[in-house]
């Protein structure tokens, strides 16, 4: 028998999580879908309104939906990693969990499926069908209205831009991409370090770690730096990309992290 | 079944195993329950009843048939009076007498007594 | 089956809980675990379970070091602790998604054990009471046909009923292949299914003796008056209870808690019987 990693068992200890982290997890997609709608709903453009940002094709882009974007999916995504593995600060819970014969790295992979891709993945599936419904609605809505795009100087039928093409229109905006994997892994972590309010214990030692790193890195650039240099944009996309890399190496190491405590957890 | 507080359990379930057997639910050449329903019925640890086995196969009251299980012998009913007899001497004739000195009870009285409790209970 | 070698443990680095500690645990028997509250009964079974780590010492538990918590020795042990979660389905959809961990998982078994202990099965396991949540487990324990079988407090919350099914249960549940280690404050519901007695105090095991044993060397019986001979005594209706040396080989019954009293306050007058 391999006691590491066996497909099959994967598979049982996938389905037997879903049991009991499937209903809530269900719930929480749909309290999600409610908000995301809300935030939708109390923001719809009042017509002849005319302030739009127009991107390049022409389309007219909704700014709302940036910021609704970012802080609801940390939020999400924080909130789905940071209950994962709350259940074994309970000890009759702990039990149970660590008694299911399946491997620690199954059970960690596992917990990497459940609360950082799947989470990840659903999220972005929630926003993108939202907006999809959204747009066709206002699309209609705005339907021969006219607006100055200020990119060309001409009047133009108004027509929104999906919320996915307004994120990828950025080539920076690549790079946030290694933020969710970066904050449910850190949240990960919380639910198997801490025993007991796991969210707010994680958030409040991630700030201060922050706080640090922000501090230190502020501290070192001004004495390498000072007065030598300015940064230009490709300077920036090389700031990006180091900032970047480094998210997914920590990403990494707090995995390695997780694992080893979930192996040594002790009830 | 309720155990007494003053004697092996191994050993009541053998007054249980020869109760039954002496009353006839258990016939010479029978098979007897095997030690896990015994020790099912009786709330007790098989490793018991393989002891109150193993005992009255010593006493030829059962005997193994390897592979099959336990079989009253067919001489059990005068092995367990033998038997029976020896235990009743050895454990409980003693407090016995030793109450019929303690209360001066005569040999003519316990002699018309035993009568009448045999007349009155066995009909004989 | 289990052997314990030179075993330290602690909770914290001051205060240890066993200190060398060395035990051999075989299969076909019934173990009882007893101790005062705070001995490290359950400690000494998460141990065994592998949900604590030893400071130093060895454990071996069916060839498998249970710190590992390796896949293969986790589906051999049925492990029952005191305070257990179940989630809130209905038993059949918690047997879909937890016993093929388990190859040998025996369903007819469950069944049977299921009806014996009459749980509804119709009910969820969370509106379920405490007693009948624990009869699911134990039926789930003891059906996944694991080969150590490790109890705290079993009978601890099963209404009178259930005490007796469960004890016609765990007899017809040892096997020669099966190792079971039940921990009890309830001695009385247990003493006649337990054969081999383990009492933890003081850092250590201080007795670890089978009811054969014990009984060949103690006897066990009702006294009018104490003499020098009897080790220990507690009064009761009718003179005293009394522990003595079996001088005349009597065939006394085992009374265990008697004996747990008795040692708890007589250790150096037992210790050259069971070294």
């Amino acid at each position: 028998m391999n006691n590491t990693f066996n497909i099959n068992r994967f598979g049982l200890l996938l389905k037997r999580q879903w049991l009991d982290f499937g209903k809530i997890y269900l719930m929480s997609l749909i309290v999600l879908t409610v908000i995301v709608v809300g935030f939708y709903f109390f923001n719809i453009p009042r017509l002849n309104q005319s302030n739009f940002i127009w991107n390049d094709n022409g389309h007219a882009q909704l700014a709302f939906r940036m910021p609704i974007f970012l802080s609801i999916g940390f939020l999400f995504l924080t909130i789905e990693a940071s209950t994962y593995f709350s259940g074994l600060g309970q000890k009759s819970k702990a039990i149970m969990e660590l008694m299911t014969p399946a491997s620690t790295t199954e059970k960690f992979f596992c917990a990497v499926l459940f609360s950082v891709i799947l989470s990840l993945l659903s999220y972005l599936l929630i926003f993108f069908i939202v907006d999809s419904i959204f747009l066709n609605y206002i699309n209609e809505l705005w339907k021969n209205q006219k607006a100055l795009d200020y990119n060309t100087n001409k009047l133009t039928f108004v027509s929104f831009s999906p919320f996915y093409d307004d994120l990828t229109s950025d080539t920076r905006n690549k790079f946030l991409f290694v933020f969710p994997l970066f904050f449910s892994s850190v949240f990960l972590l919380g639910s198997v370090y801490f025993n007991r309010f796991h969210y707010i214990k994680t958030a409040l030692s991630l700030t201060a770690l922050f706080t640090l790193v922000i501090f230190l890195g502020f501290k070192t650039s001004k004495w390498l730096l000072e007065g030598k240099y300015n940064a230009g944009t490709n300077e920036r996309d090389f700031v990006f990309i180091i900032l970047f890399v480094a998210s997914i190496l920590v990403t990494l190491f707090i995995w390695i992290i997780t694992y080893v405590r979930l192996k040594e957890k002790e009830v | 079944m309720e155990f007494r507080d003053n004697k092996a359990i191994y050993l009541q379930i053998a007054e249980y195993v020869c109760e039954h057997i002496l009353l006839g639910k258990w016939k010479a050449g029978e098979k007897v329950p095997s030690v896990r329903e015994l020790a099912v019925e009786m709330e007790v640890n098989p490793n018991t009843v393989m002891r109150t086995y193993e005992l009255l196969q010593n006493k030829n009251i059962i005997n193994n048939k390897r592979g099959i299980g336990f079989f009253v012998d067919e001489a059990a009913t005068a092995n367990i009076k033998s038997y029976r007899k020896q235990q009743f001497m050895a454990d409980e004739l003693p407090v016995v007498f030793r109450n019929i000195y303690l209360l001066n009870i005569g040999f003519d009285e316990l002699e018309s007594q035993y009568k009448t409790f045999v007349k009155e209970n066995f009909n004989a | 089956m289990i052997n314990i070698n030179n075993l330290n443990f602690g909770y914290t680095k001051h205060k240890p809980l066993f200190k060398n500690m060395s035990m051999r645990l075989s299969n076909g028997h019934i173990y009882g675990l007893l101790g005062k509250n705070g001995a490290g009964k359950s400690t000494l079974l998460k141990n065994l379970a592998g949900l604590v780590y030893a400071q130093s010492g060895t454990l071996d538990v069916m060839g498998y070091d249970p710190a590992k918590r390796q896949p293969a020795l986790l589906e051999q042990i049925c492990f029952i602790p005191e305070e257990f979660y179940l989630p809130p389905v209905k038993i059949d959809a918690y047997i879909k998604a937890n016993a093929a961990f388990y190859k040998n998982f025996d369903h007819n078994y469950f069944t049977d054990l299921i009806k014996e202990f009459d749980i509804p099965v119709e009910h969820k396991l969370i509106n379920m009471s405490y007693g009948q949540k624990k009869k699911v487990i134990i039926a789930f324990g003891l059906a996944t046909q694991a080969k150590l079988v490790i109890m705290d407090e079993p009978t601890n919350g099963l209404d009178i009923p259930s005490k007796a099914q469960f004890r016609k249960i765990m007899a017809s549940a040892m096997t020669d292949e099966r190792c079971i280690i039940i921990s009890t404050h309830q001695v009385r519901d247990l003493d006649n299914l337990i054969d081999t007695v383990i009492m933890l105090d003081e850092n250590d095991i201080v007795l670890k003796a089978t009811v054969e044993e014990i009984t060949a060397k103690l006897t066990f019986k009702k006294v009018k008056e104490i003499d020098d001979s009897i080790f220990y005594a507690e009064p009761s209706l009718s003179g005293y209870s009394a522990v003595m040396p079996n001088y005349h080989q009597e065939e006394s019954k085992l009374d265990m808690e008697l004996l747990f009293n008795a040692i708890l306050a007589e250790k150096i007058k037992f210790k050259p019987l069971f070294s």
